[in-house]
């Protein structure tokens, strides 16, 4: 029997976007669905197309009342439908004191939840939990482990700004846990390219990062993370001007906005909220010049790798039993 | 006294230890459980088992002498032998002490459990402590146990059950009732190999509680028990129980698909909530299975835990690999390796249907 929610008690919210044939869904629902953490509840916003989805969720939740599924009436595009189940969460369970998103196609320890929100239980700094993440492909086999990285116990903004930007893996970390409000004062989530990177930047001046030491998250590997494929599915219809800027830049000025008049630097004085913005663009640039170089190292490495199959295979078509 | 009245003077000592009572009554127990095996296919063992089981037949009628030093005879399932451990080989020694400095490193030694010096344990002596390849490879199993975020379901508070199928000689159950005391530890395997596990670890652990399968009452109060050890053909005897962990070390390659696939769907339906396993997809010496992977992910979500590039059976090379060498490494595995045929830490998380 599925279990009975009692709305009041909701401390964790986590809000699945949903989008496409639903092909992972099930071990992903299915993965959330069996957390332990006692007063969680899903909201689950479908962007289409199609009704793929919908079919797993129907299939796969029948009336287990922790969850809600919304449909959207038109396309939001990604960031848009990440915001919305935020929103969606907040109107239904305003007391729930963290929020965190979870993919559609990864998977979930049965402990996940349970020990990101102990954690930050543990740590009253802390904005953000995240647990030992590992990339998968096809066929199940870890690809990558994400590098572990978090700012407990340190004090200074500016300290935890430099390791943020320095050694965030803003694609894993973003499906953490947070706390509700400093997010909020983030913007939630903003609509720009590497949303992920500048919310993680604006949470890490607000408060400290923690890890959990322990493989509670394995995410799918469905393809190069790309900026081209941003563009394709943050935003609905055609791209923006300002996406098709450097996102550095964008990002820069973004970040100098929500330190000086949104509400990232709640608290903060003058110079801080200064040092900060010279720092993040300092940063960030460091970081879109080593990602740039990196790609062309990487490029260089894929060229010579095919080269090396193909020749193995040319030798291999030589022997005299070869078809 | 001449040699043979020393040798029968020692051998009746010996016949009054612990260890051999200990041998005595698994070997009742064992011969019990053989009596009552049937002639179903279920629960024989595959091609590969009824091939090794021959090997050890002695052990039915072991001489308090090979008792006493029972560790010396686990070779037989594992391989492992005593003279490869001799003090001389010092580069041995030293390329053990690396690889356990490397294990060191992924969670500290806080999992580490040595070989015990008990009934001819043995192993290279690296800081007054015994480390073979077997301590090494627990250790590992352990490390990704801890990661992979099961010991803390075993930490949490309540008597545990876990369920390993295919314990060998108890190596694994050793050291982990040493560092969880609390748990009830059930191994499903077959008889004969009782004569190994089961003697070890009644002598190891002396005041443990343990149970036979046969031996009065079904397994209904296990949490009095420490170990119970239950044939495998008697496997669906466990129903009614609810293990917190099943595991399997490098014997499910060993099986045929049917029997693998027997106790996965068993596991499934006894409600445990987490398997692990160390096997390679399949073995190159058993055709009886397709891919281990497969039948487990028909169950259980599978996730690996990398812990280092060497498999569990390899040791680090001392020195440091010259240019062209890691070139060659590097264009190899550029080339593809056969990742099949790789031992690989897995956790299945249970899945809500099959």
């Amino acid at each position: 029997m599925a279990p009975r929610l009692d709305v009041s008690a909701v401390s964790l919210v986590l809000g699945v976007p949903l989008y496409g044939s639903g092909e992972h869904l099930q071990e992903a629902l299915e993965s959330l669905l069996a957390q332990t953490q006692p007063a969680l509840a899903l909201v689950l916003c479908d962007d289409g197309p199609g009704e793929g989805a919908r079919a797993v969720v129907e299939a796969v939740v029948a009336d287990d009342s922790r969850v809600t599924y919304r449909r959207n009436e038109r396309r939001l595009g990604l960031v848009e439908n990440w915001r919305r189940t935020f929103e969606v969460a907040g109107e239904l369970h305003p007391e729930a004191r963290y929020f965190g998103w979870a993919s559609d196609h990864d998977a979930c320890h049965p402990r996940w939840a349970e020990r990101l929100v102990d954690a930050l239980e543990r740590s009253p700094a802390a904005v953000l939990a995240y647990g030992r993440t590992y990339q998968f492909d096809s066929e199940r086999r870890v690809v990558h482990e994400v590098d572990r990285f978090d700012t407990a116990g340190v004090l200074d903004p500016q300290e935890r700004l430099a390791a943020a930007l320095r050694r965030m893996r803003a694609g894993d970390m973003v499906y953490g846990v947070y706390r509700r409000e400093p997010m909020q004062r983030s913007g939630i989530i903003r609509r720009l390219l590497l949303p992920d990177r500048l919310l993680l930047a604006e949470l890490s001046v607000q408060g400290e990062f923690v890890h959990v030491p322990r493989a509670l998250r394995y995410r799918r590997v469905t393809g190069r993370a790309t900026l081209a494929r941003q563009r394709a599915s943050l935003f609905r219809g055609p791209v923006t001007a300002y996406a098709r800027l450097p996102w550095w830049l964008v990002h820069t000025a973004a970040f100098a906005w929500a330190i000086t008049v949104g509400g990232s630097g709640a608290g903060l004085d003058g110079s801080t909220r200064a040092r900060l913005i010279a720092a993040h663009a300092r940063g960030n640039f460091a970081f879109a010049l080593r990602s740039r170089i990196g790609r062309v190292i990487d490029w260089g490495g894929r060229v010579v790798r095919r080269g090396l199959v193909r020749t193995a295979g040319f030798v291999r078509s030589l022997r005299p039993h070869a078809r | 006294m001449g040699a043979r009245d020393e040798l029968s003077s020692r051998v009746a000592a010996l016949r009054e230890s612990r260890a051999y009572s200990n041998y005595e009554r698994v070997r009742d127990q064992v011969l019990q459980m053989l009596d009552t095996s049937s002639d179903a296919a279920e629960g024989a063992p595959s091609a590969y088992w009824t091939h090794e089981l021959r090997n050890f037949e002695y052990m039915l009628n072991a001489s308090p002498l090979i008792v006493e030093n029972l560790r010396h005879h686990t070779f037989h399932l594992t391989g492992v032998r005593t003279y490869e451990y001799r003090p001389h080989r010092d580069e041995a020694r030293r390329r053990f002490e690396a690889k356990l400095r490397m294990l060191v490193e992924l969670e500290g030694d806080a999992l580490l459990v040595p070989e015990a010096p008990a009934l001819g344990g043995f192993g290279h002596e690296i800081d007054g402590a015994l480390y073979n390849i077997d301590t090494l490879k627990f250790f590992e199993v352990l490390i990704a146990l801890q990661r992979g975020a099961v010991l803390d379901e075993i930490r949490a508070p309540g008597r545990k059950l876990v369920w390993e199928i295919g314990a060998g000689w108890g190596g694994f159950a050793y050291q982990f009732k040493t560092l969880f005391p609390e748990v009830t530890y059930v191994v499903v395997d077959l008889p004969e190999l009782f004569l190994f596990s089961a003697t070890y670890l009644m002598t190891m652990f002396p005041e443990a509680k343990v149970h036979f399968h046969g031996d009065g009452d079904a397994l209904t109060d296990w949490e009095g028990v420490d170990f119970a050890f239950v044939p495998a053909r008697a496997s669906e005897s466990l129903r009614g129980l609810q293990p917190d962990l099943a595991l399997n070390m490098v014997s499910f390659q060993e099986m045929t698909t049917e029997q693998v696939d027997g106790y996965a769907r068993l596991a499934w339906e006894l409600g445990c909530p987490l398997v692990y396993s160390l096997n390679r997809d399949r073995s190159p010496w058993n055709p009886e299975i397709d891919s281990v992977r497969d039948v487990l992910g028909r169950y259980y979500w599978l996730h690996e835990v990398p812990l280092l590039e060497l498999p569990y059976t390899r040791l680090p090379d001392l020195k440091t690999p010259s240019l062209p060498e890691r070139a060659v490494q590097w264009g190899l595995s550029a080339l593809g390796r056969d990742l099949s045929v790789e031992y690989r830490h897995v956790v299945g998380w249970r899945r809500a249907s099959t």
